[in-house]
């Protein structure tokens, strides 16, 4: 039943998206939403073929679900900048350099966060306990795209020929199932960069739960019961704890998603959904922008809501 | 640490208020001209800003690195322009599309958290459902569906028109997709009161609505607002960066922190300082935004 009532909420929240973004490029008021989906320059016929493509003469709802239909039904929306580019199975294509690149960094800063969360709650106001909140103070504070070019600037130029640095490849992404080592190679530089931005903030907050959490009386009659001190931490204190975390994770995977794989992509050369956006911001090409926004945004809410589960999971009061 | 915060974010905007006395006086040149064929002085020899280069094909030129004397501090960018002058003139730009979008947003953020929380009824169920639609939104989507639509065409608002190399696009954007970030916290905040006996109290001694929404809900509001401020800001400067980086942000010829990132990209590996030391303001300045904001929900925390 909740779970029903989850993904009927999600739907309502993607079907408002979709909204929302309908009437972003095509009823912002000022000038034809034609001229802007054919690009810069577009002649005559190249309009009039985007007023067909897109039924601009018919009214806004007819509009709105010919979009719709085109975009996840049929999906043979073309791009006008590029000829001939089919617009959804571009970014269906990119999907896995973008999912590779979350996924991985997102690991990378949850393990970190965990092992700073854990070394800082130990000893308030020692050594990690500063450290994490240093860490997480200007993981805030940096912009992604900066920090991997400093990345970049160490690792291709400057230190590369050092024992360091010899091995990172250069810039772009290697197919998982093609060459695994070099999936991880590839990739291994993009994620420390984006999980150094997480790690901190991560571990603040899992200390800060976690320490929270010792001072409830199930923990006292966890100890009173015999339990050993590493179960009491496992079983009874971290469960709890992480309920913060995964809520947090939650917030983040949309500006994970949504803005930093996007500039990380660029930054890296991964030629993933993010840097497919931005070859189509640089060129104008709207509908790349518009497709790769919705398919985007849609994946969040989803797995916003599968976090929505898994909270539910461990935290019994959810339910 | 606070004052310090305080000290730096006071120094950076006064550095960035003094960036044509800077280009005048101590740069000697306009950050905004190309210097293509231009010579600098530096320890009585003189060198071309942009040097050709002669390895390889001799293909393109190099700027000139940073020379540490008061021209071309930092060097120059691919079109001769003093770096550390175009520095400060971002940093202006970059302040006040920040600065302008943290008050836009404080000012909707208000008008709709404390109009839906306090009125009630169906503008609550409507305003708060806009909220939530908004906030499931990604910041970083929404926020380049509006730049890419809108810097692509003027925008026309009734007899208002807004061109797309505007400064006011970017304030404007920046400062709608963050207001759910605030609204949302304070429409609770609003309900919250609503609910208090105190409230109850003033309703049921007769006090007409807009007396007790003036003296009773406004002023737990406005602290609520000040403790906000400096973390839009925050958002706001790292926001116009990434957008800027994505050339739908301030657009030529105008220059931010952010743009000034992205011309640098091309030179990252023979002239990093082009591209590192705009990153480095941002990150300074979001830093001490960030430790101010810090110590300010420590200080309302504790009242």
């Amino acid at each position: 039943m909740t779970v029903l009532v989850r993904l009927l909420r999600s739907g309502l929240v993607m079907f408002g998206i979709s909204v929302l973004v309908f009437l972003i490029f095509f009823a912002t008021p000022g000038a034809d939403p034609a001229a802007r989906l054919a690009g810069r320059g577009a002649s005559e016929e190249a309009l009039a073929a985007v007023r067909h493509e897109y039924g601009l003469d018919r009214p806004l709802p007819v509009q709105y679900a010919t979009l719709m239909h085109r975009l996840f039904v049929t999906r043979d929306l073309p791009s006008f900048v590029n000829r001939g580019q089919l617009v959804v199975p571009a970014v269906l294509r990119a999907a896995p350099v973008t999912l590779s690149l979350a996924a991985g960094a997102a690991v990378l800063w949850l393990l970190a966060g965990l092992g700073i969360g854990l070394v800082a709650a130990a000893r308030e106001g020692g050594p990690a306990d500063r450290f994490a909140t240093a860490l997480g103070l200007v993981g805030v504070s940096v912009p992604v795209f900066w920090l991997g070019e400093v990345v970049n600037l160490l690792t291709q130029s400057r230190l590369h020929g050092t024992w360091a640095f010899s091995w990172v490849p250069p810039l772009g992404y290697v197919p998982l199932l093609q060459d695994p080592g070099g999936w991880f190679r590839a990739l291994v530089l993009p994620w420390t960069t984006v999980a150094l931005l997480y790690a901190g903030v991560y571990g603040r907050v899992l200390r800060a739960s976690l320490i929270h959490a010792y001072r409830q009386d199930y923990i006292r009659t966890a100890r009173a019961k015999g339990i050993s001190e590493a179960r009491v931490l496992l079983r009874h204190a971290l469960r709890n704890a992480l309920v913060a975390v995964v809520a947090l994770f939650g917030l983040d995977i949309g500006a994970l998603i949504g803005g930093g794989t996007l500039l990380t992509e660029v930054v890296f050369g991964l030629r993933g959904i993010g840097k497919l956006t931005y070859d189509a911001l640089q060129s104008l090409d709207l509908p790349v922008v518009m497709a790769a926004v919705l398919y985007a945004s849609f994946f969040v809410v989803l797995a916003n809501a599968a976090v929505d589960g898994v909270q539910a999971l461990l935290d019994p009061r959810r339910r | 640490m606070t004052r310090l915060a305080a000290l730096v974010l006071l120094l950076i905007a006064a550095a960035c208020t003094l960036a044509p006395q800077y280009a005048a006086r101590v740069a000697g040149t306009d950050p905004f001209r190309s210097n293509i064929g231009g010579t600098v002085i530096v320890d009585g020899r003189t060198q071309d800003v942009l040097a050709e280069n002669t390895e390889g094909l001799g293909l393109g030129v190099t700027p000139i690195g940073p020379t540490w004397r008061g021209a071309y501090l930092l060097g120059a960018d691919s079109q001769g322009r003093d770096v550390a002058a175009r520095l400060l003139y971002g940093g202006r730009t970059s302040l006040l599309v920040a600065g302008a979008a943290t008050v836009l947003c404080l000012m909707l953020a208000a008008m709709l958290g404390v109009v839906s929380g306090f009125v009630g009824g169906l503008t609550d169920t409507v305003l708060a459902g806009i909220l939530d639609l908004l906030w499931a939104f990604p910041v970083y989507l929404l926020a380049i569906s509006l730049s890419i639509v809108l810097i692509s065409q003027d925008l026309q608002l009734g007899p208002l028109r807004i061109a797309g190399d505007s400064l006011a696009l970017p304030i404007l954007i920046l400062g709608v997709v963050y207001v759910p970030y605030v609204a949302r916290p304070l429409r609770a905040e609003v309900v919250a009161l609503r609910g208090t006996e105190f409230i109850e109290a003033a309703t049921a001694l007769g006090g007409p609505p807009l007396h007790i929404l003036r003296h009773h809900i406004l002023p737990h509001v406005w602290p609520i607002l000040a403790g906000f401020a400096p973390v839009v800001a925050a958002m706001a400067l790292l926001t116009e960066a990434a957008l800027s980086v994505l050339s739908i942000g301030v657009q030529a010829p105008a220059a931010s922190w952010g743009t000034l990132i992205a011309d640098g990209q091309a030179q990252l590996y023979t002239r990093p300082m082009v591209a590192i030391a705009p990153g480095l303001a941002v990150v300074l300045t979001v830093l001490a935004l960030n430790v101010l904001a810090e110590a300010l929900r420590a200080r309302l925390d504790r009242r």
